[in-house]
Formats: structure tokens, C-alpha cells, sequence
């Protein structure tokens, strides 16, 4: 006869974000690409849930606006990424240093 | 509760931090506490600075993340604060 025991799990530790944005999705450095919505109550604004991209990496987060106050975005990250962030903005900041340089009339 | 044939009760523990910030600090508070390198969520919720982490402009986060970093317990820290010298004594050396 199997014992029963009760198994604990612990899961990863949570950062609950509150940020005043009218943005819903805040730039964090990292790609996401979403794989749900769900339907919040006393609220019109969905709960979307989104993945890390990058190969490997667990990390998940969940966006959601405060009921209380709708100009408060909730961002909810579960884990830690196993890499750097993907810092788009060298490429940004040169691809917009050559626009400024096209604009000038000489 | 009854479980009957479906088995072992299952608890599963979730720890939360709650982070206040704006949103030009956003990406890199965000990437310091879920970073690769990050010490922070190491932390078990037993340790004294848990919970509330609030970061208006520059991270007050800095200073609570250079204490925490140094792995301090309350009571190191408390002793730290004994040991300096009196405050009228600090005006002094800092002249």
C-alpha cells in the first residue's frame, strides 16, 4: 500500500511590477511572444501572458492593468533569464544616427 | 478535503516581491532582479529586506540591492550601526 505523502513544490519567485504607463507592454530589453489571454473579472482589460523567446529560456510574464486604477499596468515576470538582454538599441541608435544624417540638407 | 484514488495532497509555494516603479526605470529594474547575473531572487521570504521594493528615480533599489548583495542579516547590520561613532563626532571627521 503507497504512503501518501504530500509533495511541495516550490516555484520560482515572482517580481510583481506596478508602473503607471498608458502603454500595456512595457519595454524590458527581452523578446516575448504571447500565448494567452484571459478574461478578467470587474474589469474590460484582459490578463495576456507572454514567453521569453530565446531558446532555453523559461521565463514567463503576465500583463494586466489595475482594476482600481486602470493607469497602472501590472507586469508579473516568473524566473530568471538564462541571457543577456537583447539590447536592440546599438543597432537602433545607429540606424537613426544615419536617418539624422540623410536629413540634413547641405 | 477528499482526495480518494487521485492521490498526495500538492502544495506549491509562490513567492512574490512587489516592485513599484516608473517607466523609464522599468527596463532596468526589470533586468536587474530577472537578469542573468541577478542576486536578489536567491532570497528566501525570510529575509528581513523582502517584500516592498520602491524605486522612484534611481533606484533606491541600488542601495537596497548593494545591502542585499552583501548577504547581511539584520543583525550584522545592526552592529554596524552601533559601532559607528557618534553622530557629532562624524561632523568632525568628515570637516
Amino acid at each position: 500500500m503507497k504512503k501518501i505523502k504530500s509533495r511541495r513544490k516550490v516555484r520560482e519567485p515572482r517580481f510583481c511590477f506596478k508602473t503607471l504607463s498608458e502603454v500595456d507592454v512595457l519595454d524590458d530589453g527581452y523578446k516575448w511572444r504571447k500565448y494567452g489571454q484571459k478574461v478578467v473579472k470587474n474589469t474590460q482589460h484582459p490578463r495576456s501572458y507572454y514567453r521569453c523567446t530565446q531558446d532555453n529560456c523559461r521565463v514567463k510574464k503576465r500583463v494586466e492593468r489595475l482594476a482600481e486604477d486602470p493607469r497602472m499596468v501590472i507586469t508579473t515576470y516568473e524566473g530568471r533569464h538564462a541571457h543577456s538582454p537583447s539590447h536592440d538599441t546599438e543597432e537602433s541608435q545607429a540606424a537613426s544616427n544615419a536617418q539624422l544624417n540623410s536629413d540634413f540638407f547641405w | 478535503m477528499s482526495r480518494g484514488e487521485r492521490g498526495p495532497m500538492k502544495v506549491v509555494i509562490i513567492n512574490t516581491q512587489y516592485v513599484e516603479t516608473d517607466a523609464t526605470s522599468f527596463k532596468s529594474v526589470v533586468q536587474k532582479l530577472t537578469g542573468k547575473d541577478s542576486v536578489v531572487s536567491d532570497y528566501s521570504s525570510d529575509h528581513p529586506m523582502k517584500n516592498i521594493v520602491s524605486c522612484p528615480h534611481h533606484s533606491r533599489l541600488g542601495l537596497g540591492g548593494a545591502i542585499l548583495e552583501r548577504n547581511w542579516s539584520i543583525k550584522e547590520f545592526d552592529r554596524l550601526l552601533k559601532e559607528m561613532p557618534p553622530v557629532d563626532e562624524l561632523s568632525r571627521l568628515w570637516d
